[in-house]
């Protein structure tokens, strides 16, 4: 399956290379990307599946944390250097466009 | 039999179940087979959508089930994940089979025997409305499947366990309740393993998400289920026909 670079999944992927080693969970990245869950989980099983990206679950007692546990995501080394090459030939999305989406996707 | 995790799977009750489906579909192929001889075209079309659902359980049952052991799609939970996706697939037989019982009662192209196998497979249908009835109202996160059972209480009454997986919203209202019935049900259609997920990363989101943009956020997650259950099957297939091309893993 090749990856199409979409404005959302540059987003996401600019987000996630921000700092490469840094996991980010669904939320922080809905909030850095204002991207809402329903886009950005799609975008991320694929760069999952494309092993962009790897991911796992915290691992936390959720009764004494009283919440779920998050399922971080990180680039892995691979990923990385293609994602970075991939966002340099990819199409710079607009302002317009980034415009449009953060006002689709609010404060998510 | 020891699965990945190294914890002992209950084999034998899915190994029944796969072998019961397999038994239902080659009936249901000599039927058509029967049906062809005897210029019973009812019965042909019928052979012929049962034996492909059917088709797809032989190969789940050749290959093992590839389908709960998706790459990257781990929940830490994919004990069950075989079993649910075994019923699955017997769900799709029984969904293809309401048209035998429709068939059979509107069709004077039946004699009394097809008549009584058409019977027999409306009968599995009604197994995949309860599997269906099951997914809807237990939550699979929390409760798994079989909630009850795991627990080594009998599951007579599954919807009794409904209020276990409670909506993960503040003040859920009405809409909020309908949009994670909704979810469970789009879950439901995903691979076991990814449905479990999802369910689980929305679960977490949805309990991080300020109260005023959660309905929006479930819309949101329901707006993209259909992009994730398609991606997710796609997927699915693929590695599924890699490994009908590698041939059966050895034991």
């Amino acid at each position: 399956m090749a990856l199409r670079m979409t404005v959302q999944t540059q987003l996401i992927v600019q987000a996630l290379l921000k700092d490469p080693g840094r996991e980010l969970y669904g939320f922080e990245l809905s909030a850095e990307t204002g991207l809402l869950p329903g886009t950005a989980y799609p975008i991320l099983l694929r760069l999952e599946n494309e092993r962009w990206v790897t991911s796992r679950w915290e691992d936390i007692d959720p009764r004494t944390e009283k919440r779920p546990a998050r399922r971080y995501y990180r680039l892995t080394a691979a990923g990385a250097v293609q994602a970075r090459a991939a966002i340099a030939g990819a199409r710079r999305p607009s302002g317009s466009a980034l415009r449009r989406l953060a006002a689709e996707g609010g404060q998510a | 039999m020891n699965d990945s995790t190294g914890t002992t799977r209950r084999a034998p009750r899915a190994a029944i179940s796969k072998s019961s489906v397999l038994a239902g579909a080659t009936l249901i192929f000599v039927w058509g087979v029967l049906g062809f001889i005897n210029g019973d075209v009812a019965a042909v079309v019928i052979g012929a959508a049962n034996t492909a659902a059917g088709g797809v359980i032989v190969i789940n049952a050749v290959l093992g089930n590839p389908l709960g052991r998706l790459h990257g799609f781990r929940t830490g939970t994919t004990r069950k994940a075989p079993r649910a996706a075994v019923s699955k697939l017997a769900v799709l037989f029984g969904a293809s089979s309401v048209n035998s019982g429709l068939l059979a009662a509107l069709s004077p192209r039946f004699n009394d025997g097809s008549r009584v196998l058409a019977i027999l497979g409306a009968l599995l249908a009604v197994v995949g409305v309860v599997q269906v009835i099951k997914a809807v109202l237990i939550d699979p996160i929390e409760g798994g499947f079989h909630p009850l059972r795991s627990r080594g209480l009998p599951s007579i009454v599954p919807w009794r366990a409904a209020g276990r997986g409670a909506v993960p919203v503040a003040g859920a209202g009405v809409v909020a309740r309908a949009g994670w019935r909704a979810m469970r049900i789009a879950a439901w259609l995903m691979p076991p393993a990814v449905g479990r997920r999802w369910l689980a990363e929305a679960r977490s989101f949805l309990t991080e998400t300020p109260p005023g943009m959660q309905r929006r956020a479930i819309g949101s997650y329901l707006a993209g289920a259909p992009k994730v259950i398609a991606m997710c099957w796609a997927i699915a297939l693929a590695r599924w026909a890699r490994l009908a091309r590698r041939g059966p893993r050895p034991r």
